[in-house]
C-alpha cells in the first residue's frame, strides 16, 4: 500500500488554500463570541492569534541561542 | 459485580509476572490480556473505602485506599496497562513482560498505598522494575542510561524515605495525606517525589534514559513514574505555592530543548517533562477546578503521550532509526501510524475536539481565576510553542518533510490496535469532556466548549501553525543536525559525580541509622541479626564470582567500589538494597 498524495501539487494548492481561509474564518470569528472573564488585555481583538504567532517565534530563537551553547558531537559523552 | 478480590491489586499484576515464567507462547499472551483487564475491572467495581488493613510490627498497613484522588489515577493506570499490553504482545522477550507487569504493578501500588510503608516499598519497586526496561534494549548506551537511571531512582528514593522517616519518627504525623511544606523532613520528601516528577533540576533522567529504553518500553515508562509523582504530590502538598513555580517552569524551557532535539523519543521527553509542568501547576494552585484539571491532565496525557511513543516507537521498530536526520516520508508506507501520530500530536497541543483541549484549559483558567498573571502567561507561552516544538514537528520530521527513501510496512496489527484504541480514545475524550469530568476528585461545573474559548485556542495554535510554516520555508527553523544539547545530566556524567558520590553515602547513612532506629530495633535480636547481615552476605556471595567483571571501565569501578564500602562498614541496609538490585540486574542480562 502507497499513498503519494501530500507531494501531488494540486492537493498541496487546495490544502493551502484551505488552510488560509480558515486562519480567516477564525479572525472573523473573533466579532462573534462574547468575551465575560479573564484579564483586561485578553479582551482585544486577535490577542491570541498575535500571542500564538510571536510565542512560536519567540521560542525559535531562544532555541537557537540555547543550540549554540549546548550543542555537542553525539560522540561527546563517549569520548 | 465483583467486590473486593481479597488480595491488593498489584498483587494480581505481582501474580501475572510469576505465571508469565512458564514461558508457554500461547498462556503467555492470555496472562499479558488478562492480568490488567481484571485489575481494570476490580478498580471500576470496588466501592471507595480501605482494604487490606495489616498489622506489622506495631504500623498499621493500608494496602489499598480506593477515594476520590485515587480513583481515577487508578482507573488510566490500570487501563494503560491494558494499552501497553497489547502494543507489546508480539515479543517474546519474558524479562520486559515481566518487568512491565511488575512495574505496571507497583504504580498502582503507589496510587492505592494507605500508608508511608508501603507507598515507600512500591515506589522502589517500581524503580527496579522499570530500569529493566531500558537495560532491555540492550545496546551500550542503554546499560549506562539505565545505570545512570537507576542510580538517580535510587538517590530520589532515599530522599523520599529519609523525608518519611524524620516525619513518622518525630511522632505528629497522621499518615499519607495533606501537609504543610514545612520543616526538612517535607523537604526532603518533597524533592524525593520532585525527582520521580521530572521537576527542574532533577529532571534530566527522563530525557536521558526514556529515550534509550526499548520500543515497548518507553510506552510504559511514559505513563506511569510522572504521573505517579504528580498523583503524591497532590496527595501530600496540593496547594504548595513553590509547585505552582516549579510548574510554570517546566513548561518553558523544555520546548527549547525540544526544538532543537534530533532523537523523536528524546522530543517527547521533554514534552513530557512540559505537560507534567502543566500538572504540577495545576496541584500547587490547589483549587477544586485546579486539582480537577490536574487529575483531568493527567489522564488525558497519559493516553496521548503514550499513543506518541508508540507511533515513534512503532517507526522505530519497523525502521530501526528514530533520528529527525534518517527519517522523512514515512507517511507512504506508514499511512495508519502517520495517522495516529498526528491524533497524538493534535491532543497533546490541545486542539478543540481533541482531550488535551478539555484537560489542559482547566489548569489555565484556574490560574486566571486566581489572578496569577505570570503564571497564566507562562502557561500560556508553553501551550503556543507546543506547536512548533512537538505539535507539527514530530509528525513532520518522522512522516513528511524529505522523504529519505525509506519504504517501512505498517507496525504489527497488535501496534496498530493499541494505536487505533488509544487514538480512539483521545477523540472520544475531547468530544466527550463529561465521560471524564464525572470521575474528577471534586464535582465539575468547568465548560471547555465555550464559543471564545473555541475561538482563542484556535488562534493560538493556527498561527503557531502559520509561523512553524512561514519559518520552515524561510528558512528560519531550526534544521535537523546531527548532534546532542547539554542538558543539566552533564554534571553527572562528565566526571563530577563521582565525586559527588562520597557524600550521598555519607547522607544515606544517616538516613540507615533511622532506619536502624525505627524499625530493625523493634526486632528480636536473632531476626535482628539475620535482617542486618544477610542482604549484605547475600550480595556479597552473589557478587563476589561477577567481581572479576567489575573493571573495564570507571562505571564498574564504581560498582566494585560500592562492593569495597559495604565489605568495610556492615550493617549499611540501603546500600545493600542498591547493590544487591546492581548484581540482580547484571545476573538477569
Amino acid at each position: 500500500m502507497k499513498f503519494d498524495t501530500f507531494t501531488n501539487p494540486k492537493v498541496l494548492k487546495v490544502g493551502n488554500l484551505l488552510f488560509y481561509l480558515l486562519l480567516l474564518a477564525i479572525l472573523i470569528g473573533d466579532f462573534f463570541v462574547t468575551r465575560h472573564e479573564g484579564f483586561a488585555f485578553e479582551k482585544y481583538y486577535w490577542f491570541f492569534a498575535a500571542f500564538g504567532f510571536i510565542a512560536s517565534v519567540l521560542a525559535v530563537y531562544v532555541a537557537k541561542i540555547l543550540r549554540f551553547f549546548t550543542k555537542r558531537k553525539e560522540d561527546y559523552y563517549d569520548r | 459485580m465483583i467486590g473486593d478480590p481479597g488480595i491488593p491489586i498489584p498483587f494480581i499484576f505481582y501474580l501475572g509476572a510469576v505465571l508469565l515464567l512458564i514461558r508457554i507462547r500461547i498462556l503467555e499472551r492470555i496472562i499479558l490480556l488478562l492480568t490488567p483487564t481484571l485489575a481494570f475491572l476490580v478498580v471500576i467495581f470496588l466501592p471507595k473505602g480501605d482494604y487490606h488493613n495489616i498489622y506489622f510490627l506495631g504500623y498499621n498497613l493500608v494496602l489499598t485506599r480506593l477515594d476520590a484522588l485515587s480513583y481515577p489515577f487508578a482507573i488510566i493506570f490500570s487501563l494503560m496497562a491494558i494499552l501497553g499490553f497489547i502494543y507489546s504482545i508480539h515479543h517474546e522477550d519474558v524479562i520486559q513482560h515481566i518487568s512491565a507487569m511488575i512495574y505496571s504493578g507497583s504504580a498502582l501500588g503507589v496510587i492505592l498505598a494507605g500508608d508511608w510503608f508501603s507507598l515507600y516499598v512500591y515506589w522502589e519497586l517500581m524503580a527496579i522494575s522499570s530500569t529493566f526496561l531500558i537495560l532491555a534494549r540492550k545496546t551500550d548506551s542503554s546499560t549506562k542510561a539505565a545505570y545512570r537511571y537507576f542510580m538517580v531512582h535510587i538517590l530520589g528514593g532515599l530522599m523520599l524515605l529519609a523525608g518519611i522517616l524524620m516525619e513518622v519518627s518525630s511522632g505528629q504525623n497522621q499518615g499519607v495525606g495533606p501537609m504543610e511544606l514545612k520543616g526538612t523532613g517535607k523537604w526532603l520528601m518533597f524533592w524525593g517525589i520532585a525527582l520521580n516528577g521530572a521537576i527542574p533540576p532533577l529532571h534530566v533522567w527522563l530525557k536521558d534514559a526514556y529515550p534509550e529504553s526499548t520500543v515497548t518500553g518507553g510506552v510504559f515508562l511514559s505513563a506511569f513514574t510522572t504521573k505517579s509523582a504528580v498523583y503524591v504530590m497532590a496527595r501530600l502538598f496540593m496547594g504548595a505555592e513553590v509547585l505552582i513555580w516549579l510548574g510554570a517552569i517546566m513548561t518553558i524551557f523544555p520546548a527549547f530543548y525540544a526544538l532543537i532535539e534530533n532523537d523523536l523519543r528524546r522530543i517527547l521527553s521533554y514534552s513530557l517533562v512540559n505537560q507534567v509542568g502543566f500538572m504540577m501547576c495545576g496541584v500547587g494552585i490547589g483549587t477544586q477546578l485546579a486539582l480537577n484539571g490536574a487529575v483531568a491532565h493527567a489522564f488525558c496525557h497519559i493516553i496521548y503521550k503514550a499513543l506518541l511513543f508508540m507511533s515513534t516507537g512503532a517507526v522505530l521498530h519497523m525502521t530501526g532509526k528514530i533520528k529527525c536526520t534518517e527519517l522523512g516520508g514515512l507517511y507512504k508506507t506508514m499511512p495508519l501510524t502517520a495517522l495516529f501520530c498526528i491524533i497524538g500530536a493534535a491532543s497533546n497541543s490541545a486542539f478543540p475536539l481533541f482531550s488535551g483541549f478539555i484537560s489542559k484549559s482547566m489548569i489555565i483558567s484556574a490560574s486566571a481565576h486566581e489572578g496569577l498573571l505570570p503564571i497564566w502567561l507562562m502557561l500560556q507561552f508553553g501551550s503556543a510553542a507546543v506547536i512548533v516544538y512537538l505539535g507539527l514537528r514530530v509528525p513532520y520530521f518522522a512522516f513528511f518533510g524529505r522523504d529519505r527513501g525509506l519504504r517501512s510496512k505498517e507496525p504489527p496489527g497488535n501496534m496498530l490496535i493499541a494505536m487505533g484504541i488509544c487514538g480512539f480514545l483521545c477523540v472520544y475524550l475531547g468530544v466527550n469532556p463529561q465521560a471524564l469530568y464525572r470521575i474528577l476528585p471534586y464535582p465539575v461545573d468547568y465548560i471547555p466548549y465555550t464559543g471564545v474559548h473555541v475561538v482563542c485556542q484556535s488562534q493560538l495554535l493556527f498561527f503557531g501553525i502559520l509561523a512553524f510554516y512561514l519559518m520552515l520555508k524561510g528558512g528560519v527553523y531550526p534544521p535537523e543536525l546531527k548532534a546532542i544539547n547539554l542538558d543539566l545530566d552533564w554534571l553527572y556524567r562528565k566526571g563530577l559525580g563521582y565525586y559527588i558520590m562520597p557524600f550521598v553515602f555519607k547522607a544515606l547513612e544517616v538516613v540507615n541509622g533511622l532506619f536502624y532506629d525505627i524499625f530493625v530495633r523493634k526486632f528480636p535480636s536473632g531476626l535482628r541479626w539475620l535482617i542486618l547481615t544477610l542482604p549484605r552476605t547475600l550480595t556479597l556471595v552473589i557478587l563476589s564470582p561477577a567481581k572479576p567483571f567489575f573493571t573495564k571501565n570507571r562505571f564498574q569501578n564504581f560498582v566494585s567500589e560500592v562492593l569495597e564500602r559495604l565489605e568495610e562498614e556492615p550493617g549499611s541496609l540501603s546500600m545493600t538494597f542498591a547493590v544487591g538490585a546492581i548484581a540482580l540486574i547484571w545476573l538477569l542480562l
